[in-house]
């Protein structure tokens, strides 16, 4: 079943797919979106090892409510500290897959306060991602429904 | 202060809500009428879809959970999906039954298509979460807080917190508008017709009360909670403003400024 509701700018706790440079779309979860301020943090998700032997924040398993925050040919996706990304909020409309699970998000939370305090003790740089239109355009996957 | 317009509306709605239940109740215990050795297959069928539905709600709602968020979780379920189509394939084995008497007619500003069950089960839901709000409320009483309005008819209208000045005009019409719509969906709920057909589009107008019903009470759970006395925590405060007031915007801003030419992107 395809939504029909228009597009709209992602909020927090939108799954979205978001496009690094250099490598293949990856599913990512809005965790801020500050329209005023504009920018917008994301936590993606990897099918990789851990960087830098960081604990996951939240590994995503096959399970009904989070398959789609699944990598395409990956059993398990992991959300690491390192990859909660800030990008400049440039107003692009994105294809809005759905909402992160309550329970699943409110980690992804709690990881973002931890490192918020990193960042602030000065033993941890935010990442950022280059926003650049055509890399960040959403790809389109119907809703498997 | 003279009582105005809103406040014997929410009266005599309040009456009208303490009415329902025993009719909700009566209708239930009565048997469906219908003579096809499927209905009670579908009748079991629906009344899973529904019991799973308001298990899966409720229980995310009882963990803090914002509706939005419950309902969410509820739509990207896939044993409710199964239960959903379970039902409409029962369901179309069936003979249509036309209504003896139609919502339009008796009651013609209520919404015209809302009339399935899914839709009068999610009013039920919708007032029980209105309940909850006038549980606040009564804790409020009970705190003696004073609020800065009338004491005349206070306990006595369920709804008179609405007087507060803090409560936007919007959101007091709001909650009184769909507390009356949602009241005269119950009460056009014939006792034996209590299954019809639970279409995608019956779902979506589900999906818009609720979303309505969660607009309203999140603000308005927005004001209570400036009330310590009340007793209320804004629903999912974890999830929406655990970052508010941690001056963390800063943080993400210079994050921007140091990699504003050239970002750093490591992810595999």
């Amino acid at each position: 079943m395809k939504s029909v509701e228009p597009p709209r700018k992602p909020r927090a706790r939108d799954r979205i797919e978001i496009a690094i440079p250099g490598n293949r779309p990856h599913p990512a979860v809005v965790l801020r979106a500050n329209e005023i301020k504009s920018f917008m943090v994301v936590a993606t998700g990897t099918s990789s090892g851990s960087p830098d032997g960081e604990t996951p924040i939240l590994i995503v398993d096959k399970q009904p409510l989070l398959s789609q925050l699944q990598l395409n040919a990956a059993k398990t996706t992991a959300f690491y500290p390192a990859f909660i990304h800030v990008m400049r909020w440039t107003g692009n409309v994105y294809d809005i897959r759905g909402k992160c699970p309550p329970g699943a998000f409110e980690k992804l939370m709690r990881g973002l306060e931890t490192v918020i305090a990193e960042v602030k003790a000065g033993s941890r740089q935010l990442s950022t991602i280059p926003v650049v239109a055509p890399e960040l355009t959403i790809a389109t996957v119907a809703d498997s429904e | 202060m003279p009582p105005t317009d809103w406040v014997s509306m929410a009266i005599s709605a309040n009456v009208m809500a303490q009415a329902q239940p025993r009719q909700a109740t009566a209708a239930q215990a009565q048997p469906i009428k219908v003579g096809n050795d499927n209905a009670d297959a579908t009748q079991a069928a629906f009344r899973d879809a529904l019991d799973y539905l308001s298990s899966t709600l409720f229980s995310h709602l009882r963990q803090a959970v914002s509706l939005e968020d419950a309902v969410d979780v509820m739509l990207d379920d896939e044993q409710w999906q199964q239960l959903r189509q379970r039902f409409e394939q029962l369901y179309q084995k069936q003979p249509q039954s036309s209504s003896p008497e139609s919502l339009v007619k008796r009651f013609p500003w209520a919404t015209n298509a809302a009339v399935s069950p899914p839709v009068r089960k999610a009013t039920e839901r919708c007032i029980a979460l209105l309940q909850a709000t006038s549980d606040a409320n009564k804790a409020l009483a009970a705190a003696h807080v004073r609020l800065p309005h009338s004491a005349d008819q206070t306990f006595e209208d369920e709804l008179w917190f609405l007087a507060d000045p803090a409560v936007p005009a919007a959101l007091r019409r709001g909650l009184l508008a769909n507390r009356r719509a949602m009241i005269a969906l119950l009460a056009t709920q014939p006792p034996s017709h209590s299954a019809t057909a639970m279409s995608t589009a019956d779902f979506k107008l589900v999906r818009c009360l609720i979303d309505a019903c969660n607009e309203w009470l999140t603000d308005y759970l927005g004001v209570l909670a400036n009330m310590p006395e009340a007793g209320v925590t804004r629903v999912a405060a974890s999830q929406e403003n655990v970052l508010e007031t941690s001056n963390s915007d800063d943080v993400f801003v210079a994050a921007l400024a140091r990699n504003e030419v050239g970002g750093t992107s490591t992810q595999t």
